[in-house]
């Protein structure tokens, strides 16, 4: 009976918060597909991806109490969490694989070097968008969204005033939108 | 900074991406409960990239479901454990706790069971319907195919006859052509005439028809006195129509008349007219 149940987002957000285990399965049924692929364009690795999604619903039903309709949908909540999962498992993966070897001390090195399962996950949402994008706007919406830099750390790293990379960022992000119209 | 210069910053994108530092992600929020027009914008951009997150998405092994789906129900044991121990009398823990789970179960199954149910006679009773619809469509589409065949067949019958006359060696054939003085110089029409019966049958080969109250009438002629051989209507339907028993005549003519025929003809309405050939 679980799959023909279906929910408006105001009714699936009471139950979440009753804690209600169908709604729960439900969610899953319906967002885990979406939420992994996002995942995966920051971890391409399938394996850790799934470890990530997992923990990611784990922390959804230990979260549900803190999400405030207020702030926008329940999906974009969720987003938000499965991105900074992915995020901090590619920095603690960084973070041992930089002790281990010396060699590699950047994040982005540690992907492509590991002998890891990868999808191709360019023609997945935001990350096909990408590619309308100028390089230099590319290049930042990459490291802040996908990479978790924050915008300082971006300043640095490319050794362009902060100013600038937040003017950048914006009109990035003007321009993704156009693009998901 | 106006309104819509805020809204088109990139700023709704960067606070839904969760891109945007404390400060600017408390002013938006400020923002959407102050300008409704900014929430409208927040809320079509999380539209959007909801959208977009359904496309071509990419399905995670079984094992992530099983293994979430296992720590619910692990939860909920927990949870449920922990709402009924303090109802639990001391004397027999056990025994309290199995029926109550018991009936928690069998509750579950009979609601369970009671959406099943509803759900099949809803389903049924939409079948239903569904069939009866269909079952009185076919209804009339096979009365519809009866009538047109009933239709046909009356056709197909005076079709048949009309084959037999006019291939019967008996029969006389009496060509009628428009009479040249009269109304309609270019009518035709013909008489079959079986001699021996005495039969007469009548073909409208063209004529106009008839004006409202008018008739056309048969004349047999003998010796330039004229028969009546009864009244007919002109309706497009080419078929041979029956007229009155026609002893003897030389010559054979319609005229118009009144509804229901006359007694002797109008000769200025003289239609078609022709001679039986000996």
């Amino acid at each position: 009976m679980e799959t023909t149940l279906s929910y408006n987002e105001s009714e699936l957000v009471k139950s979440l918060k009753e804690r209600d285990n169908q709604s729960f399965k439900y969610l899953y049924n319906h967002y885990s597909n979406a939420l992994y692929s996002i995942i995966l364009q920051i971890v391409p690795d399938q394996e850790l991806a799934s470890d990530v999604l997992q923990e990611v619903f784990i922390n959804i039903w230990r979260k549900i109490s803190t999400y405030d309709q207020e702030k926008g949908r329940l999906f974009t909540w969720m987003l938000n969490i499965a991105r900074n999962a992915a995020i901090d498992s590619i920095r603690s993966k960084a973070y041992q694989n930089s002790k281990k070897n010396k060699e590699f001390p950047t994040v982005v090195d540690v992907h492509t070097n590991s002998q890891m399962t990868q999808l191709n996950v360019d023609s997945i949402g935001l990350k096909k968008t990408l590619e309308t994008l100028k390089s230099e706007h590319r290049v930042l919406i990459e490291l802040a969204y996908f990479k978790g830099y924050t915008h300082e750390e971006i300043a640095a790293m490319e050794e362009i005033p902060l100013g600038t990379v937040k003017t950048r960022i914006r009109t990035a992000l003007t321009q993704l939108r156009e693009y998901l119209k | 900074m106006n309104i819509h210069e805020y809204i088109s910053s990139g700023i709704v994108e960067s606070y839904v991406l969760g891109l945007s530092d404390r400060e600017e992600a408390a002013e938006f929020e400020r923002m959407c409960r102050e300008h409704p027009e900014v929430k409208t914008a927040r809320d079509l951009f999380e539209l959007q990239l909801e959208k977009q997150a359904f496309v071509n998405v990419v399905a995670p092994p079984e094992r992530v479901r099983k293994g979430f789906f296992a720590e619910l129900d692990q939860a909920a044991a927990q949870d449920s454990s922990a709402v009924s121990s303090p109802v639990v009398p001391m004397s027999a823990p056990g025994h309290q706790r199995t029926t109550g789970n018991w009936a928690r179960y069998l509750a579950a199954a009979s609601i369970i069971l009671l959406i099943a149910s509803t759900a099949l006679n809803f389903y049924f009773f939409q079948q239903y319907k569904s069939y009866s619809t269909r079952y009185n469509d076919l209804l009339a589409q096979n009365q519809l195919l009866t009538s047109n065949s009933n239709t046909i067949q009356t056709r197909l019958r005076s079709y048949e006859s009309t084959i037999s006359r006019l291939t019967d060696t008996n029969v006389t054939v009496v060509k009628m052509p428009g009479f040249p003085k009269g109304p309609s110089p270019a009518s035709l029409a013909t008489v079959y005439w079986d001699k021996r019966t005495k039969e007469v049958y009548i073909y409208v080969n063209n004529m106009p028809r008839a004006v409202p109250n008018k008739q056309y009438q048969l004349w047999a002629l003998v010796g330039g006195k004229p028969v009546d051989a009864g009244t007919f209507d002109v309706n497009g339907d080419t078929v041979l129509l029956r007229m009155k028993n026609v002893l003897n005549a030389e010559t054979f003519a319609v005229t118009l008349e009144k509804q229901g025929g006359s007694p002797t003809p109008d000769l200025t309405q003289l239609y078609v007219i022709g001679n039986v050939k000996t």
